[in-house]
């Protein structure tokens, strides 16, 4: 591809107007949060009046990902556990999922298997608020979901290369387009306004040695991708292990052999973690779950 | 070993962990056999969870499948000294779970 494809590219993916949008009660609640004198009340009432919302939410933070299955019975009890950043990137994640387009199977179960992952990580680390960490999981491959939609055709093209060539698909993307998902996560994270933990996760989870400010959020989401793609539980959009960065595990204070446990839990955490879809059976008792 | 929803649960799967009453009363003890009756029965009782030998549920993800996978995994790391040694690490360590489950699932035949 030439450079001036490339650029070209660049500017349609990050072109504002075709963009998922967001909920809109995620701005509102945005809103309400830059209020000091705002309840938890207050913003749970905003999030339940999306009822399918607060269904996939509730669903979201009872799985094992968030470590209190099936505890929570409220968008308020949620916020109250989780806190604000986590219940925002859970919806963001949903709500760009659902745009997913069928070329882009498994990524969805590969995402939540990362989160599971990732927290489990953040756990063995002994770091504190470990679904903080969860989350930068779940969401660390959307740029992937908005190149696929945004660009269709070059993601065909992404996909092509990395059938004919055997590459990964961060490589494929940058052989076809210049630059990678990481690069766009790192500009959604800017245009949603995500906490910059969450935004250096999802920028740097490949190459977590760049990360300067917050290391041990990408050292953690480059460890739970790993995981995750050893376990090939879903899809990422290719079937190779991604080179494992020791400074990842030198910015955790972790050792190889610790990784040992992350993977005992990983296992015995899937099964319960595949139940997490948004198949449409499943919305009418979430919902019901929801109004409660 | 997998923790499974009851939803989940099929006719044939095997017991890893005893079930419990949330008072700690034993009401099925491991390397027991789920039958349609039993699974019924859990469901009345409110027992939401279960532990079965094995991947049940998901056994591409199983141990043995795992250290089959590794080579194709790590293809393109060969040259890398450091992959090198995370790979036969991640192979020690599934070669000793398939093993581990392979002693767990012979006991709950016996």
């Amino acid at each position: 591809m030439d450079e001036d494809l490339k650029t070209s590219a660049k500017g349609k993916i990050l072109s504002i107007r075709d963009l998922p949008t967001l909920p809109r009660v995620l701005d509102e609640v945005s809103r309400l949060v830059q209020n000091p004198n705002t309840t938890i009340e207050a913003i749970a009432k905003v999030i339940s009046r999306d009822q399918v919302l607060s269904a996939k939410v509730l669903k979201m933070v009872n799985s094992p990902v968030y470590g209190f299955p099936g505890r929570i019975g409220s968008v308020q009890h949620a916020l109250v556990l989780l806190g604000f950043n986590v219940i925002r990137g859970v919806i963001i994640s949903t709500s760009v999922f659902e745009i997913m387009t069928r070329s882009m199977e498994g990524l969805w179960e590969h995402s939540v298997g990362c989160a599971l992952a990732t927290g489990l990580v953040a756990r063995k680390a002994g770091l504190k608020d470990p679904e903080e960490y969860s989350v930068c999981g779940l969401l660390h491959d959307l740029g992937k979901v908005v190149a696929a939609v945004q660009l269709p055709e070059l993601h065909t093209a992404v996909a092509e290369t990395v059938r004919d060539q055997d590459l990964r698909w961060l490589e494929a993307e940058k052989a076809v387009l210049g630059f990678g998902h990481d690069r766009i996560n790192a500009w959604l994270a800017e245009h949603w306004h995500l906490p910059p933990t969450i935004k250096e996760a999802m920028g740097s989870h490949h190459a977590p040695e760049r990360a300067q400010l917050y290391p041990q959020h990408a050292a953690a989401v480059h460890l739970g991708d790993f995981v995750v793609r050893i376990f090939e539980y879903g899809s990422g959009g290719d079937d190779q292990a991604v080179p494992l960065s020791p400074q990842a595990l030198k910015n955790l204070g972790l050792k190889l052999a610790d990784l040992d446990t992350v993977l005992d839990d990983f296992a015995e955490n899937l099964g319960e973690v595949s139940g997490v879809t948004f198949a449409p059976e499943d919305d009418d008792a979430a919902k019901a779950k929801a109004c409660n | 070993m997998q923790k499974i929803p009851l939803s989940l649960a099929k006719v044939g799967m095997k017991l890893a962990k005893p079930i419990a009453k949330a008072n700690g009363m034993p009401i099925v003890g491991v390397g027991v056999e789920l039958t349609e009756a039993l699974i019924d029965r859990l469901d009345g009782m409110g027992i939401d969870k279960i532990c079965v030998v094995g991947d049940a549920v998901a056994a591409s993800q199983s141990p043995t499948e795992r250290v089959l996978r590794l080579e194709h995994l790590f293809r393109r790391l060969e040259g890398d000294e450091w992959m090198v040694q995370v790979k036969a690490h991640l192979r020690e360590y599934f070669t000793i779970k398939a093993a581990s489950e392979a002693a767990q699932a012979a006991q709950g035949q016996g």
